[in-house]
């Protein structure tokens, strides 16, 4: 027990200094609580007005929403398993300190109960601020809110056990017949085809549908809807029939589902704790992979048309994302969103708006806009903000070598401009396809896809290569420089959008009607275009000089 | 070859290396040798370009590091103490990066990656992915992309860590030879036996300051002191 407290304590000790001594960790931990809490915030709202709609459905209104319910706890009970996953992995095969820990007198429960602990706030902690508010907007719209809310709370302790244990009782067992790295990669892969696979699912199903009964011929089918497994050794089952019970009072078999949801908790605890002992140093020796062999260099002979350098500077990052199960298989997720963006558009049920038409095109359009950037600048945050930082120690190579900063940062603009300004291009062309806007904005919207594709990558690498360390982790998913350069993109898009917007309406309306439109429109729109064009380009050459004075200020 | 002048860094208000200046000669071994945070990998590190010097100068070849930096890099090769590479490329793929980085033609890179992994020994493992590789593996294969374009300049941090004895042998003998034909081998290292064994120069760095300086032979006592000896006697 002393080892636990005293190891909790290091790590307190360790944060508090960390806290202590770096304004920045304050400042970036004080924009993820207030990002987190405004994400909280809205899930309340949503699910709350989901939660009250239902409850105004006579006899199957409790119903819809048990159902709801039911199905939001399942969907986070799969990706708790799925990221539990990850982190047992992390915190019992990869973690730096681990030789430390393992080659000195500390107890295998020890290291079980203090792993555990990381393991399971890490991959829970986030379903924890979310499910908060999911319970307390269901105690609300149902109007029994009471003390028993602080008891549903507490249930989410046991609920995050359960597939903490599955997850840890699968990592155990797979782990003697395969490398952590391996099923890391798998179950990483796996996790994201889930994504992808509820994303075009919730999206092809048009779940907009529920806030439309009357769109359904039988209500067997509306509830059909809402299926989800609903076997009574399914843990969110017991935990669901639970919370209903503190609320309505009205559940015969509660202790039974009671007990039956607790017992599992504690009894996967202890069983994994069995696994453990008998497993992991079996496990834990298995951790180095065996070398993989390279066959065939089917991307050298594709890339033969650059000049030597430009192709091998571009085959670098390309067979690192490739060779990278996590990395390529994110290919699939942003199929996904196209897919749903396209969609989105084709089921929009323009001929049911009381707006005029070409009112309604024009804002669909700017609309489309927006939207476009919010999924370039995601996407560029993801693969381009982070390509600096994600070349990690290696990066000595690069410095020692006679290469210049400048050309490195030319070369990553040209290996990541052409696909974003192609994903821009298609996303235009086939969301204007259902749109059908009138041919002037067609072309304002497909000049808008090209200054977007050139602009958005410019701003994340110049946040990506601010304060750049490569000995720190590389995080591919931007943490806080990620999302200040997201909301940048946002806030230029914001400004080009409004400007375009005040520029280009009335123009527009004397084309749908034929006739001329007066000279100062068409100065406005000439005039607007080139402020637009001059302030981007300024706004590039500024943040391209920042960028590489920032690439040139980096020591190893 | 190497020379530096009144050579400084400070990281905030540690002064890391103090006025440093060190000349060493075409076909010289150097082995620069001090206790733990003399300074030895932040020298390295100026030498190669890692880093910039707070005040003074590196030059290679004529070239200052600071203000022709991508001339001066062209004539080193830099084998750090922690082998940190690119792990999803392979030996071959990692020395085709390396060569098109020095403006090598392909031809040239295929002639002499080959011969290059079969000096190291890691030829049979030219097509494997470096993620899986030991320490040692990895370590060679650094040796051997520093080695490929040819430098008139090796530069090297702890040269034998990880490797077993025939991996450093192998290493020793590659250095050795480098400078028979001419090259400039400038070594850092705890390693005194080795530094002993194949420089012909040594310099003892001591809270960033050189503090002494010479062939063995002149830095000893007796005839037949220990490089150890030395060592010990100058930091008494």
């Amino acid at each position: 027990m002393s080892y636990i407290l005293r190891y909790f304590q290091l790590r307190f000790n360790m944060a508090a200094h960390s806290l202590t001594h770096h304004t920045r960790e304050i400042v970036r931990y004080s924009f993820f609580l207030v990002f987190f809490l405004f994400v909280s915030v809205f899930v309340f709202f949503f699910l709350y007005k989901a939660f009250k709609f239902f409850n105004s459905f006579e006899i199957v209104g409790e119903f819809l929403i048990i159902k709801l319910l039911s199905m939001i706890f399942f969907i986070f009970f799969i990706f708790l398993i799925l990221s539990n996953i990850n982190s047992i992995i992390k915190w019992f095969f990869t973690k730096n300190d681990l030789p430390f820990v393992l080659t000195n007198p500390v107890s295998l429960a020890d290291v079980y109960v203090t792993r555990s602990i990381e393991a399971l706030f890490e991959s829970s902690w986030a379903f924890l601020f979310f499910s908060i508010p999911v319970l307390l907007a269901y105690y609300l719209a149902t109007g029994r809110f009471d003390f028993t809310f602080l008891f549903s709370c507490l249930l989410l302790i046991p609920f995050i056990m359960i597939p903490h244990g599955i997850a840890f009782i699968m990592v155990m067992v797979l782990g003697r017949i395969l490398s952590p790295k391996v099923i890391k990669n798998t179950f990483s892969f796996l996790s994201l085809m889930l994504i992808t696979v509820l994303v075009v699912t919730f999206r092809a199903i048009q779940i907009e549908k529920l806030a439309r009964p009357e769109s359904f011929a039988y209500i067997y089918e509306y509830m059909r809807f809402l299926s989800i497994p609903t076997h009574p050794l399914i843990p969110t089952n017991p935990f669901v029939a639970s919370i209903v019970y503190f609320t309505r009072g009205e559940n015969p078999s509660f202790w039974l589902d009671m007990g039956l949801f607790l017992s599992t908790a504690c009894a996967l605890f202890v069983i994994s704790y069995w696994v453990h002992e008998y497993f992991y140093m079996a496990c834990y020796t298995n951790i180095k992979s065996s070398s993989t062999r390279v066959k065939r260099d089917v991307l050298g002979r594709i890339f033969s048309v650059f000049p030597q350098r430009a192709k091998h500077l571009f085959l670098k990052e390309i067979k690192n994302l490739k060779r990278d199960p996590k990395e390529w298989s994110q290919v699939f997720l942003i199929l996904a969103l196209i897919f749903v963006y396209v969609y989105n558009f084709k089921l929009f049920p323009k001929e049911r708006s009381p707006l005029p038409t070409v009112f309604l095109e024009s804002l669909l359009t700017f609309l489309n806009m927006g939207l476009l950037t919010f999924v370039i600048s995601a996407i560029c945050v993801r693969f381009v903000y982070a390509s600096f930082q994600l070349e990690g120690r290696p990066f000595w190579i690069l410095l020692s070598s006679p290469v210049s900063m400048k050309e490195l940062y030319i070369k990553k603009l040209m290996l990541y401009i052409p696909p974003i300004l192609l994903l821009a291009l298609i996303l235009n062309y086939f969301s204007n396809k259902y749109i059908a806007p009138p041919d002037f904005l067609y072309y304002v919207s497909f000049g808008y896809s090209i200054l977007i594709a050139f602009t958005a990558p410019v701003i994340s690498l110049f946040f990506g290569t601010k304060d750049v360390s490569f000995r720190e982790a590389p995080n591919p998913y931007g943490g806080f420089g990620g999302i200040v350069s997201m909301l940048v993109m946002i806030i230029y898009a914001g400004i080009t959008i409004a400007i375009l917007v005040w520029s280009s309406y009335w123009l527009l309306l004397f084309s749908v009607r034929g006739t001329t439109p007066p000279f100062h429109l068409t100065m406005r729109f000439i005039g607007s275009c080139v402020i637009l064009f001059v302030g981007t380009i300024t706004m590039i050459r500024f943040m391209v000089g920042k960028t590489l004075e920032n690439l040139k200020n980096i020591e190893l | 070859m190497i020379r530096c002048v009144n050579l400084s860094k400070s990281y905030s208000n540690v002064k890391a290396l103090d006025n440093l200046n060190i000349e060493v000669k075409k076909g010289e071994i150097y082995g620069l040798i001090g206790p733990n945070g003399a300074g030895k990998t932040t020298t390295i590190k100026l030498l190669v370009g890692l880093i910039r010097p707070t005040s003074g100068s590196v030059f290679i070849n004529g070239f200052d590091m600071s203000k022709d930096g991508l001339i001066a890099k062209k004539f080193i090769g830099y084998i750090p103490d922690e082998p940190f590479l690119y792990e999803r490329l392979t030996p071959s793929e990692l020395m085709d990066f390396k060569g098109s980085l020095f403006d090598m033609s392909q031809n040239e890179v295929d002639r002499k990656k080959a011969q290059l992994l079969d000096l190291v020994g890691m030829l049979e493992y030219k097509n494997d992915l470096i993620e899986g590789f030991s320490l040692g593996m990895k370590q060679r294969v650094a040796v051997a992309i520093a080695l490929l374009p040819e430098p008139p300049i090796i530069v090297v941090d702890e040269p034998l860590v990880g490797l077993d004895p025939r991996g450093m042998k192998r290493v020793k003998e590659i250095f050795v030879r480098l400078a028979e034909e001419g090259k400039t081998v400038f070594i850092s290292t705890h390693m005194l036996n080795v530094v002993e064994e194949i420089s012909h120069r040594v310099g003892v760095l001591n809270k960033g300051q050189l503090v002494a300086e010479g062939p063995i032979e002149e830095l000893k006592d007796a005839k037949d002191e220990k490089l150890e000896n030395i060592f010990f006697r100058l930091f008494e």
